[in-house]
């Protein structure tokens, strides 16, 4: 965990600091401070010696931060770096902020799980919110647009976007994670939409850039590892970040419909998983909730259980980060990689900031309204599938921390009815907690066979079909839907004669699935004859008995974490 | 010059820091916090409680000792900068029991660019550093037109004076005094006046 020191000339301010900081960052922070030298008299004073001992003791590899008061503080503690060693002193920062306001800032910052640059960015505008309440400095415009920077020092380059699917969020969260990783900024616009130049530190920033395939992106790049940070760009960029290139195909909407009523209609999408269903519509619901404005006691609580918040969904992506990795893919995982980085947001953090401490908002308050900010801002680029993806992902994490700060965590859809799931999309995160014993089925109106949610989804021996388009929204609760997954057919209100048909597809789909079933219940015999054991890697007690039905001998990998996503709080051990 | 002319001078830093406490706090308090002379004397006070461990050792370790106490005695800015200069100057004469004039001239030069790499300085900028550059260049001149130590020390200690006197109309622009600004002007600068006070000591030791 990054570190921080706190040095001053006086003793009791360093220890004011100190408690100050561990009530905000409740112990988990690493913190030490060197106040005052040893000098009863005249105790007022910095000592090399002292600030030497506070960094080492909270010193890792993640770094430290060492904040000052003045004058010697300074000269002292760059004195006591010359006795760090040259691998322990790269990962030591002084930051030139406001002792209190900046140790007050990191703490929570890195509380939250922001890397180290993030940390130090936060630091130094911590004077922010005071100068803001002080109304001494004007309002920060909206976007946050590059500063100026003198041209003849930054490297520039054009790139045009090849990949489908131009700048979303994995190529965006890349961009970030280089810029992070370098002591360089990166300032970028999309030339072919005539954007402003947008610091590429933010991943929002990125996005609103709204660059497709096809765009021409214009990248400056300055600062003192200019040159490292723009190779690594420039490669992503002629790499495509390593994905595909085939055209872009907007708005496809393979739904066809043989017949005008709605009754007796069917429709064809994308088959994702095999199976027969019939039942009831149980919509899934993807939406930001209401927030009242209520009126609040103290902005730092508030603030602090923003900051709680986000550091315990960050914990909760990593994990999934981590699992997913492991169970389909690092390209998959990639998303949740993502999302992590959305939630350290500079620009989504800042606007959250300034609600809580400028307008006294509640944490709950100002974060949703934070989040529909931005979704507003990228829905008016355009609705296409690329930029619904977008705020997808944006609901996604703006429901999971809010399910953190909220008494009453948002229902996607109602647990206690069974029947066929239909959503617009389906989020990555919610498929393990399904139960396939009440969800018969899912049905979405967009989505493709090979996304994170598809995969997931397959696992969960229910059928499934995809990017059925608009017919998704026409359906209502009174209606009784069918599915047939592995000929990717939707049937809406089907007369008796279809009901029959499905009916004995499904008795034969179930029968050959248990005919699978028992074959996998013999034991799993390599064609040399050894006896192989069969296990599943699994989320719940649902999924173990999904997982010994499909024939497992034991768990393999027990996605425990999955487990304790379901409640509110963390589980002790 | 001998180590024992070595300890002597800093004996005598130490004499003159006990001496000049008032003097230098005063000046002090006109443009910074009150504290140079405490700074000093403390760290200088301690240097010689120090010194008996270390006498039977090199000049260069001697000094080193030095500037490991100064670091963690002094307690304002003068401790970084004196401590820099003593490690800096303390590299070139390692393993030496006596100086050469050419041997004290690198030193002194080590010495110089150790507090200007650490506080950045430039002459003009109100500090010590005001009086140790012409004093660095009257040592120099004069042991390369072939004085002996304790002449070209002379010389040192009258250009010291005189770059610590430059200091009064100046507006400070590195440490506490230069929060003041335009204030600073009228005040000489308490690290250019301790510092002259080590070379003076320093000339005196070489003549004892
Ligand atoms: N950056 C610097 N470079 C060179 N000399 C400096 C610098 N800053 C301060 N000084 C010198 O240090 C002297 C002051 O030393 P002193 O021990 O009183 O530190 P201080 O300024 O009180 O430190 P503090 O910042 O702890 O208050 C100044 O008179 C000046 O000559
Ligand atoms: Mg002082």
């Amino acid at each position: 965990m990054i570190g921080i020191v706190a040095v001053s000339h006086s003793a009791d301010l360093a220890e004011g600091i100190l408690k100050l900081a561990e009530q905000m960052g409740q112990g988990k922070v690493p913190l030490a401070v060197a106040g005052g030298i040893d000098d009863p008299e005249n105790p007022i004073g910095t000592d090399a010696m002292k600030i030497l001992e506070a960094i080492q003791q909270v010193y890792s590899d993640d770094g430290v931060l060492v904040f000052m008061d003045m004058g010697s503080a300074i000269l002292s503690t760059e004195m006591a770096l010359d006795f760090l060693d040259d691998e322990q002193k790269k990962n030591v920062y002084l930051c030139e902020a406001p002792i209190v306001e900046g140790v007050m800032s990191a703490v929570s910052a890195i509380s939250a799980g922001l890397s180290l640059k993030q940390v130090l960015q936060e630091a130094r505008n911590s004077l922010q919110p005071k100068t803001n309440q002080l109304g001494i400095a004007p309002e920060q415009t909206e976007k946050p647009k590059a500063e100026k920077i003198d041209d003849s020092e930054a490297i520039k380059a054009s790139f045009i976007l090849k990949n489908t699917l131009g700048l979303h969020a994995r190529p965006a969260a890349r961009l970030v994670q280089l810029s992070g990783k370098f002591n360089a900024n990166m300032h970028i616009r999309n030339q072919s939409k005539k954007t402003d130049l947008v610091d590429a530190s933010s991943m929002n920033n990125i996005l609103l850039l709204n660059a497709r395939q096809h765009d021409e992106v214009e990248v400056e790049v300055f600062g003192n590892e200019a040159v490292q940070f723009f190779n690594e760009v420039e490669a992503e960029f002629l790499n495509h970040f390593g994905e595909p290139t085939q055209e872009f195909n907007p708005d496809k909407t393979p739904a066809v419909s043989t017949v005008n009523d709605l009754n007796n209609a069917v429709y064809t999408g994308l088959a994702v998983a095999d199976g027969v269903a019939i039942g009831s519509v149980l919509r899934y619901e993807l939406k930001l909730p209401e927030v009242s404005d209520t009126p609040i006691d103290d902005q730092n609580e508030e603030w602090i259980a923003f900051r709680n918040a986000i550091e315990a969904s960050t914990r909760e992506l990593e994990t999934l980060a981590q699992e997913s990795t492991r169970t389909i893919g690092k390209e998959e995982a990639g998303i949740f990689e993502a999302h992590k980085l959305l939630l350290s947001d500079v620009s989504l953090i800042t606007k959250v900031e300034k609600l809580v401490f400028d307008e006294s908002k509640s944490a709950t308050f100002a974060w949703i309204h934070a989040l529909k900010h931005i979704i507003q801002e990228y829905k008016s680029l355009g609705e296409h599938n690329v930029m619904a993806a977008r705020v997808v992902d944006l609901i996604d994490i703006g429901l999971r921390v809010y399910n953190k700060l909220s008494d009453e965590p948002n229902q996607k859809y109602d647990a206690k009815k069974s029947g066929i799931l239909v959503a617009d999309d389906l989020v990555p995160s919610d498929i393990p907690n399904i139960n396939p014993e009440q969800i018969k089925g899912i049905v979405c109106k967009r989505g493709s066979q090979t996304s994170h949610s598809a995969i997931l989804a397959r696992s969960l021996g229910i059928p499934v079909v995809f990017a059925l388009g608009d017919i998704i929204n026409e359906l209502s609760e009174t209606d009784l839907i069918a599915i047939d997954g592995s000929k990717a057919t939707l049937f809406v209100n089907p007369n008796k004669s279809i009901i029959d048909e499905l009916e004995s597809a499904k008795t034969e789909w179930e029968a050959q699935a248990k005919k699978a079933q028992v074959s996998k219940l013999e034991n799993a015999v390599t064609t040399d004859g050894v006896q192989v054991e069969v296990l599943a890697n699994t989320a719940n007690i649902d999924e173990i008995h999904q997982a010994i039905k499909q024939g497992a001998e034991g768990v393999g990998l027990f996605r425990s974490e999955f487990l304790y996503m379901k409640t509110q709080s963390l589980p002790d051990e | 010059m001998k180590k024992t002319q070595v300890l002597d001078w800093l004996y005598r830093t130490a004499a003159f820091m006990e001496e000049n406490k008032t003097y230098l706090t005063k000046l002090d308090t006109a443009i910074g916090d009150a504290d140079h002379g405490n700074n000093m004397h403390r760290g200088f006070s301690n240097v010689i409680e120090q010194l008996p461990k270390y006498e039977e050792k090199d000049i260069g370790s001697i000094c080193k000792a030095v500037a490991m106490v100064l670091i963690s005695k002094v307690g304002g800015a003068s401790g970084p900068l004196y401590g820099t200069m003593f490690m800096q100057a303390a590299n070139t004469v390692n393993g030496k029991e006596e100086l050469s004039g050419d041997d004290l001239k690198k030193f002194l030069k080590a010495g110089l660019e150790g507090i200007i790499m650490r506080g950045k300085a430039s002459v003009g900028d109100k500090t010590m550093v005001d009086a140790y550059t012409p004093a660095l260049a009257a040592f120099s001149d004069s042991i390369e037109n072939g004085d002996d130590i304790s002449s070209a020390l002379d010389k040192a200690v009258a250009a010291s004076e005189e770059g610590m006197k430059s200091t009064i109309p100046l507006i400070a622009k590195k440490g506490r005094a230069s929060y003041l600004g335009e204030r600073s002007k009228d005040h000489q600068d308490p690290g250019a006046t301790s510092l002259t006070l080590m070379l003076t000591a320093m000339r005196d030791a070489s003549k004892a």
